[in-house]
């Protein structure tokens, strides 16, 4: 599964339809989209870590900021581990640092939305789960606008 | 004048609420017309492309308003308020309807009341719509079931308020009476405070025990 935390519904759709049906080592994608920080928390208490493959998180939620939620989730004894992509308009330099900083293990501008960024997505979770799978340290990945 | 903190926040505002939506709708439109989007999809994704290019059109529209506001030569007229926003009405329903489609969830009721009596004000048709459709949307948007659009009078004013049984107003709007332009949001009610200044008027924003509470004041002409 596929946690996609995003307050723009309609961003979150298209996402969901470039993400639904792609497979992961083999196990199809299934998303699931909340719009806020509080809901994702919700959300999480009802799954397992195994059952999420990555939580791709909008930088801006409204008033809230989505680097609490991993600053959060990288603290946690649970979701410490949680592969997590930084899913953003504002992709200046700040912000990318900002978000590695607090621990994404991805960022992506949301300026390269369009068909090939289901597959981005999944070579991203795919090649960072390679990195956990053989003990290597993850790499910040880092896609800019198209 | 904006301190330089603030014309940053500004443009950063902008971008967010520009750039974003145009790129989305840009995006989808290319993908429904190569297939990416499947069949029993798009009738949803079309719902929601409407939607926001119209929200894209309000927001160029406040920032039209915002540069009409810092000159004098906006062009006011004697108008009957009451009809003006009657007349308007329809085509607010259709806004909500969209938006209700794309969310397969009921459409908010909007309901207008308004004196028997015609009220005047100066003013202009364009600037009374932008008004009530951004406090409209934003009421949609919130998820209100419910918008209710009362027009007074008590000389020498006239009193527009827009009600909803939403989550209500953020701390910072209540806080500050003014509206954030960080974070990307904010833009709609900016272009709301925009219009009402260029009516001469003043608006507050207010939570009650049902939702938020916007509350317009201009002045009556004869």
């Amino acid at each position: 599964m596929i946690i996609i935390i995003e307050d723009t519904r309609f961003e979150a759709d298209l996402l969901k339809i470039l993400l639904d049906g792609k497979h992961v080592a083999g196990h199809p994608i299934e998303c699931h989209i909340v719009t806020t920080i509080t809901q994702a928390y919700t959300f999480l208490h009802t799954v397992t870590p195994e059952h999420v493959e990555a939580i791709i998180v909008d930088r801006i939620l409204g008033t809230d900021d989505g680097l609490t939620l991993i600053h959060t989730l990288r603290a946690h004894q649970v979701w410490k581990n949680a592969i997590i992509i930084v899913w953003s308009q504002h992709d200046d330099t700040v912000s990318i640092r900002e978000a590695f900083t607090h621990g994404a293990d991805a960022f992506i501008s949301k300026q390269r939305l369009g068909e090939k960024v289901g597959s981005e997505c999944i070579a991203i979770i795919e090649q960072t789960q390679r990195c956990d799978e053989t003990g290597q340290p993850r790499e910040q990945i880092y896609l800019p606008r198209g | 004048m904006l301190s330089d903190d603030q014309y940053h926040n500004r443009l950063q505002a902008l971008q967010h609420d520009l750039r974003g939506p145009s790129l989305t709708l840009l995006r989808t439109i290319q993908m429904l017309r190569r297939g990416t989007i499947p069949p029993a999809h798009q009738e949803h994704f079309l719902y929601q492309a409407e939607l926001l290019a119209l929200k894209n059109r309000m927001r160029i529209e406040a920032l039209f308003d915002e540069a009409q506001s810092h000159n004098d030569s906006v062009d006011l007229e004697r108008i009957n308020l009451g009809q003006t926003i009657e007349q308007y009405i329809p085509q607010l329903h259709d806004i909500i309807e969209i938006d209700a489609l794309y969310h397969s969830s009921l459409a908010t009721t909007l309901s207008f009341v308004t004196p028997p009596h015609p009220v005047y004000i100066n003013g202009s048709t364009g600037h009374i719509q932008r008004i009530l459709e951004n406090l409209v949307i934003n009421s949609v948007t919130a998820g209100a079931l419910a918008v209710q659009i009362t027009l007074t009078s008590h000389p020498p004013q006239a009193h527009l308020s827009i009600m909803d049984d939403g989550p209500g107003f953020p701390d910072e709007v209540l806080n500050h009476q003014r509206i954030s332009l960080y974070n990307g949001s904010g833009l709609g009610l900016f272009g709301v405070r925009s219009n009402v200044i260029l009516l001469n008027g003043t608006i507050q924003f207010a939570n009650t025990d049902e939702g938020a509470c916007v509350t317009i004041t201009i002045p009556l002409v004869d």
